[in-house]
Formats: structure tokens, sequence, C-alpha cells
């Protein structure tokens, strides 16, 4: 059993929930993006923004280290996080699933990203129930997602359901009414028939699927897990101090698998097309147990031709 | 996530070829470093301001590490300006091994095309370190020319305690030399598969046919060691750009059994 | 490339037929030029000095398409004093507008402008082309006018004695990572996905659509472009019109691929 919160109380939640932390919420100008909120007014809760959250906790272009060139003995200087507790209210069950995929690459137990160790344990998130589904492209229903949030809202026309889905999220809601109620499934229009792909490398269907591709990227940088990223140096004008930083690359580039010498590993658009829906559908289900695709469907609407992968997929017999 | 590098100083530069240049680093302070690395795991070699580039061991000592750089690209090329007394920089050492311990007991294969030698160096001595526990060790190393040969030193003593077989690809009308592909010495050794391990490493191409060769001489995939070559930027699995069939070379590698990587897709 | 630190590297720009734009992308990183000119030595720039030195050049810019005989003789001149010859903007990267002529009767045109400037008869033009046609090249910096932040790059970049690489990924890339609401879901007509980016999806940033001042990308899939402009239901002999206005010439290559296809 969960909570109710009357919208009109909205503002007063989130200002308490938020109190020195930054809130982080759609929000509408030209188009919906996830943003730190300096209105409340200004938090928009119609659809879903085209744009990820991932940028909070592995942001798009990124230092790592500051670089000291005549430094014999400490040219690397590890850049100090700057990341304040924050709150991001009104995403979707996918993107904070998204962050569960993540979790298990920049978590690792061998190596750990510590930017975004840093900024997924000062991240409280608050979610908010698709109903209807906000996009048409969406597809989250094939992906049995997990109820992964600290707390979830569910909108009941005057006021809020709210759930808590961690013990943080418990105590937040400790003092709002109790109120008996189930939240329902989100539906989707489009489907991802699942299964397992191993045997259809070679089918002509995804030769169908990528001749339309463009090379552009922007599915992998609109996609909810996708994290490839460069590393790359940078020197100042004085050829004496530069950084070295990270920014988000995409498999979908030529160069993505190109080695000194000019050799590209993986050159061809079927191929590069075949790498990413596999990665999403089957090798990371090989090796941690789930999907890596969260069925946000962002990249079948923000590719210029609509290129949609579970239509591939679906025909695979 | 990528972890700091650390300096070392060079103490030993050592020409191989043509733009290709071996180079001994020890700790860079006044105390001693013990090395801890395995035959064919790799290093993250930095020059800052330019990038990273992954390189193989090619030695094996708790003393000192040694790489073979070729300068092919931003980083190697900068690397060969570097001179004895200067820092190198690196994170690692990353990834698989050439399993040799586990080994112990079999004949063993050592087949290596260019700069892919150099791992197999490493694998070398330990060989002769370990001479006792393996019974014989054959080797075919194929370079471009009679100039391009790498480890010619090494190259004498291997052939005084080891079985080689040298060939290159190109060489002039005076070369007392084999000249041919490696394919070709290795099928000529007519060696059968019985109680054989084999270590590869070289480009791609080579790689590919050398196990073509190997198969036909009635050789089992699971006999077969190989190091893969892809594009790295962090060597610890998380940047993706080295993954092919969901496997991370730099993490999973860059050392394969050939049987577990079979039927991988680019 | 420069051996002696002491030693400043000697840098030129040179102008062949173009709007002289690209030039003063250079003159503009001046508050970065000034940290440069301890490095570097301006030695020949016609635009803004009055002294010129001929070459040697360690690295020289020249921007402009070759479009004369005369273009042409000074170019072969130039190359063979830089030790860097380094291809500025999209005439000198790509042919730019003068490169349109090939998608039109060349005599036509030709005639269509010579006779009205009869002073500039002895112009002898022939065909427009980019520079690495007639002479080798060691570096391209595209785009129209050329990024200012590139420049600075390209010339750290070559004092750092580092290899210079075109900028290969889309438009695209630099706009999403940047958030920008896509202008082709606006109704805009962007070529940011077929062509080279560098930019930062400068264009795109202030909702101007992409008109690929720096090239399409060496595979784009102009086939599927074109698809994707005609289902958004834009004319599409403007846009082949506005495809080709910097880069006929590597569009006519593309199409014959496609053809060949």
């Amino acid at each position: 059993m969960g909570k109710v919160l009357e919208k009109k109380r909205l503002k007063e939640f989130l200002s308490s929930v938020s109190k020195g932390a930054e809130l982080i919420a759609p929000v509408k100008s030209d188009t919906l993006r996830f943003e730190i909120i300096k209105d409340f007014d200004d938090i928009c809760l119609e659809g879903r923004p085209l744009f990820p959250v991932k940028k909070f906790f592995s942001p798009a272009r990124h230092d790592i280290f500051k670089l000291n060139l005549a430094d014999k003995n400490k040219a690397f200087e590890e850049v100090k996080n700057k990341i304040k507790p924050r709150v991001i209210f009104g995403g979707r069950l996918c993107d904070f699933n998204g962050l569960l995929r993540l979790d298990k690459l920049f978590l690792a137990k061998e190596f750990q990203d510590e930017y975004y160790k840093e900024a997924r344990e000062k991240t409280l998130l608050i979610g908010i129930n698709c109903v209807p589904a906000p996009s048409k492209y969406c597809f989250c229903e094939s992906m049995n997602l997990d109820k992964y949030y600290d707390l979830f809202f569910h909108d009941l026309g005057d006021k809020y359901y709210i759930e808590a889905g961690s013990p943080k999220g418990e105590s937040l809601i400790l003092k709002l009414e109790d109120y008996d109620f189930s939240i329902p499934a989100i539906k989707c229009k489009k489907h991802l028939e699942k299964k397992d792909l191993s045997g259809f490398y070679d089918s002509p269907a995804w030769k169908d699927g990528s001749k339309k591709c463009l090379n552009c990227g922007k599915c992998t940088a609109h996609c909810t897990t996708c994290l490839c990223f460069d590393v790359i140096d940078e020197v100042d004008a004085d050829l004496k101090k530069g950084k070295r930083f990270k920014e988000w690359d995409s498999c979908q580039f030529t160069n993505f698998t190109q080695v000194a010498g000019g050799f590209v590993f993986r050159k061809d658009y079927v191929a590069k097309f075949k790498h990413r829906i596999y990665h999403k559908l089957q090798y990371f289900r090989e090796r941690f147990g789930m999907d890596m695709c969260t069925g946000c469907g962002r990249c079948i609407e923000s590719c210029p031709r609509l290129i949609d992968f579970t239509e591939t997929v679906n025909k695979l017999k | 996530m990528l972890s700091k590098s650390t300096p070392l100083k060079i103490v030993k530069k050592e020409k191989q070829a043509d733009k290709t240049y071996l180079f001994r680093l020890e700790g860079s302070g006044k105390k001693k470093i013990k090395f801890d690395y395995k035959i064919g795991q790799f290093y993250q070699v930095s020059v800052p301001g330019i990038g990273e580039a992954p390189i193989s061991v090619c030695s094996f000592s708790e003393d000192f590490l040694e790489f073979n750089i070729r300068g092919v690209g931003d980083v190697t090329d900068k690397l060969l300006e570097l001179e004895v007394g200067d820092n190198i920089w690196i994170r690692g050492p990353y990834g698989t091994s050439y399993p040799l311990d586990k080994l112990k007991g079999n004949n063993i294969m050592i087949i290596g095309g260019g700069t892919g030698i150099a791992p197999l160096r490493g694998a070398l001595k330990y060989l002769e370190m370990h001479r006792a526990d393996f019974e014989r060790v054959h080797i075919f190393f194929g370079c471009r020319s009679p100039e391009e040969v790498l480890f010619k030193k090494d190259m004498h003593h291997w052939d005084r305690i080891f079985d080689l077989n040298l060939t290159v690809d190109k060489a002039p009308a005076n070369y007392k030399g084999k000249v041919g592909l490696v394919t070709k010495i290795v099928e000529e050794s007519g060696l059968d598969n019985r109680n054989k391990v084999v270590l590869i490493c070289g480009p791609p191409i080579m790689m590919k046919f050398v196990i073509k060769t190997l198969e036909s001489m009635g050789f089992h995939y699971d006999q077969i060691f190989l190091s893969h070559e892809r594009r790295m930027k962090c060597g610890v699995g998380m940047c993706g750009h080295c993954m092919i069939s969901g496997i991370y070379v730099c993490k999973d590698g860059p050392v394969f059994r050939y049987d577990k990587i079979l039927g991988m897709h680019e | 490339m420069v051996k002696q630190k002491e030693k400043k590297l000697r840098v030129g720009v040179h102008s062949l037929t173009g709007c002289a734009g690209c030039q003063l992308s250079i003159y503009f990183i001046e508050d970065i030029l000034l940290d440069l000119l301890d490095k570097i030595e301006l030695i020949a720039a016609p635009m803004i000095k009055g002294a010129n030195i001929d070459g040697p050049y360690d690295i020289l810019f020249v921007e402009g398409s070759v479009s004369s005989q005369g273009d042409l003789e000074n170019l072969k001149k130039w190359r063979e004093e830089a030790k860097i010859l380094v291809s500025l903007g999209a005439c000198a990267t790509h042919g730019c507008m003068q490169s349109m002529k090939h998608m039109m009767d060349e005599k036509q045109v030709e005639q269509t402008v010579y006779n009205k400037f009869p002073s500039e008869k002895n112009l002898q033009p022939i065909t427009a082309v980019p520079l690495h046609n007639y002479i080798d090249v060691e570096f391209l910096i595209p785009g129209c006018p050329p990024s200012k932040d590139e420049i600075v790059q390209i010339l750290k970049h070559v004092l750092q004695g580092r290899i210079l690489r075109v900028y290969d990924k889309a438009v695209c890339h630099a706009c999403s990572l940047k958030e920008n609401y896509c202008l082709l879901d606006q109704g805009i007509e962007c070529l940011g996905p077929l062509c080279n980016g560098g930019c930062q999806a400068l264009c795109p940033s202030f909702n101007h659509p992409c008109t690929g001042c720096r090239g399409w990308l060496d595979d784009a899939n102009i086939g599927s472009g074109k698809k994707l402009l005609e289902e958004k239901g834009f004319n599409i002999d403007m846009l082949v019109k506005r495809m080709t206005k910097y880069n006929a010439l590597q569009f006519l290559e593309h199409e014959k691929k496609a053809k060949e296809k």
C-alpha cells in the first residue's frame, strides 16, 4: 500500500525532498529535456524527453585529468568531481531501468567509474507512471522492466498515488496519508518479440533494416543505455597544460573500430546495425542476465529515417 | 574510471627496425619496483597531451618491463622520440595472458608475425626459464623483410636453444634465409597435433591463415591460443570500442583460446 | 615537426579563387594567436601584412579553389615551398560554389560571367576543383568559413608534431550531444545526418539547417538521405541544389558510386 499527495501540494513536497539538492525534471522549451529546475512551474510531465537522463551520470563531455606536460613526475592530476545531491523527478520507468543497466558496466566489481558512482549515490529517483505510453515508439511493455525507483508517482487526476521502492523513498513519504491502490502496468502499441538472436546473425532481415541507416549516430546518443565513449587529449595554446576528457562515442561511426595504421574492423552498415542490436538484446543478456534495452523507443523516434529495429527483430524466424 | 598513470623511467632504448624500438623501463623513483605482469597482457601507455595506446608486454621479468614500439600512430610516433632517462606513463597491466603455467608438459609452437612477435618474446623468456617443464619448443616467425626482423640478438639465442624457423615475405636475391609466408614454414614443419599447444600473435589476416593451416594439419581449436588487436580507449571493459560479439578484447582478452571465440562476429 | 624549440614555426597564408573569408578566420583567433606568437611567425599574409616573405614555409594555409591557370601555377610554386600545406576552407577542400559549374554547361557559365567583364579575359578559367586534385596536401580544414577552433587545434597539433586527422563524424553527433531540438523533426530541411561535423553543429544550434559546408561523410548514404528529404515533403530539386552548393564534385562521385552498385 502506498500514499497519496494532492497535486496542489506537489511543489511543497518536491521542495522539501529536494532541500539542499538540485531538482531535475522534464522542462519544455522548444522541446522537452531533463534540466535542473529553477522554477517549479517549468516542470512538464506531458510526454517523455527524447534525450535520456544518462547525461547526469556520464556527461556527454567530461574532463578526467588535468595534464601538466612539463612536469616529469606529475603529468596527470585527477579532476575533482563537483556533484551536488540531486533529485530527479518525472523520470520514467525506462529511464531508471536504464541506470540499472549502466550500473553493470560503470559499477563493475573490478573497475568503477568514480563520477558515475558518486552521481548515483547522490541522486534520488522519483519516477512517474506512463498513462498512456508517452510515445507511439514506446515498447517497454515487452521488456519486463523492474520497479526500480525511490518513489513512483501515478496520476489520479487531482492527486498522485505514490509508492516507495526503497527505504530512502519510504522515509520521505511517511507523513503522507495512506492510500489503497495498485499501479496499472504500462500499455504500449509497439511490441518486441523476445527471442534468442544467436541463430539469426545471417538473416537477410538485417540488411533491410540497415540499408536506410545514415551513419549519423543519433540512435546511440539518444539511447537510455548506450555508454560508449572516446578518450581525447587536448592541450592549451601554450602547449604546457591540457586536459584528458571523455566524450560519448558511437558504434555507428566508421572510425569507432579503427586502429592505428587505419584498419577498420567493423565497416559495413549491416555489421554496425547488427552490433548495436545484438549488444542490446543478446550480448548484454549473456553477460548480465538482462536486456540492455529498456524499450524507451528513443532510438527509433530520434532516427531521421525512423529505422525500427523491433520490426527487424520481429521479422526474424 | 581510468586509474591514474604512473611514470616509469626508460633505462634502455634499442633499435629493432625502421621506426621500431625496444624500450626497457624501470621505476622512476629511487625504490625498485617489482613488476607483476603476465605474458600477453598489455599496458595503456600515455603521452600526456597526445593520448593513450595499448601496448603488449614483450618481456618476462620482475625487475623491468619491456615494450617493443613501432611508430604507427600519434602516440607511438611520440613514444619513439623519447630517450633513455625520459619517463613513460603507464597504467595496467590489463587483460588475459597466455596460460603457460597451465601448459606444462606440452610441446609448444610459437607462431608470430611482424610486431606480433613482441608479446611472444615474453613467452619464450618464460619457456627458457622453465625449460625442464616443457617438451620441444618450435618457433615460426614471419617478418616483412630481413631488415624488419625484430630481436635479432634474441633470434640467435632462440636458434640455439629452441627450434627456430624464420621467414621473410620479401628479400633481396642474396638473402640466405627462408622467403615466403609464415604459413608455409608452419606447413613444411610437418608437425602433428600430438601433445602440442600453439601460441599465435600477428596481424588479423596472418592469424586467420595460420589457423587454417593448423586446421589442415590436424590441430584442434582448443590447442590454439591467440592474441587479438582492437581499438581500445579504457582498457577495462567500459568504453565499448574493442567489443566483438559481446566480448571485450581488453578485459576478456586479448589472449583467447580459439575455441572460445569461434564464430565471433565482428 | 619543429626540432629546435627556439626556432619559430614559419606560417604563411595564401589565396586562390575564393572570397578570402577563410583567411579572416585565422586572423579572428587573435586572442589565442597572442599565446601562439612566441611559437609561430606569420611570414606571409598578403591580406594583412605589407611586407611578405616568400617561402619556405613550415606550414602554409591555402584558401580558394584552383579555378584559373594562374591559380594552378601559384599553387604548384607554393607546394614546393611548403613543408605542410593545408587546404583551408570549403573552396580549397571541396571546390565550393565555383565547382557547381560541374553540374552545368561549363562553356555557357563562363560566357555568361566573363562576357560581362571583358577586362578579365586573360583569366584563363579552368574547371574549379579542390587543391588535392592537383597537388598532395597534408591536411584539410573544411568549412565555410572554417572554424577558428579547428584552426587553433591544427596549429597546436603541428606544434606538437601530431598526425593531423579530419573530423569524420556526422553533424548530428555534436548536435545530439548538445541536446538540440532536431530541425528535421521541426520540418526544417537539415543535411546534418549526411555531412561531416567538427563544427560543433554551429548552424543547427542556431536553428539554421546544415547545408554541408564541411563536405559529405565519406560513407554518407546519400540515397537514403534523399528519400528522407522526399518523405518529409521537401522539394528535392531545391535540395539537390543545396546539397551541391559546396560539394558538387563529391556529390557527383557519390551518385556515380550509387549507380555502379
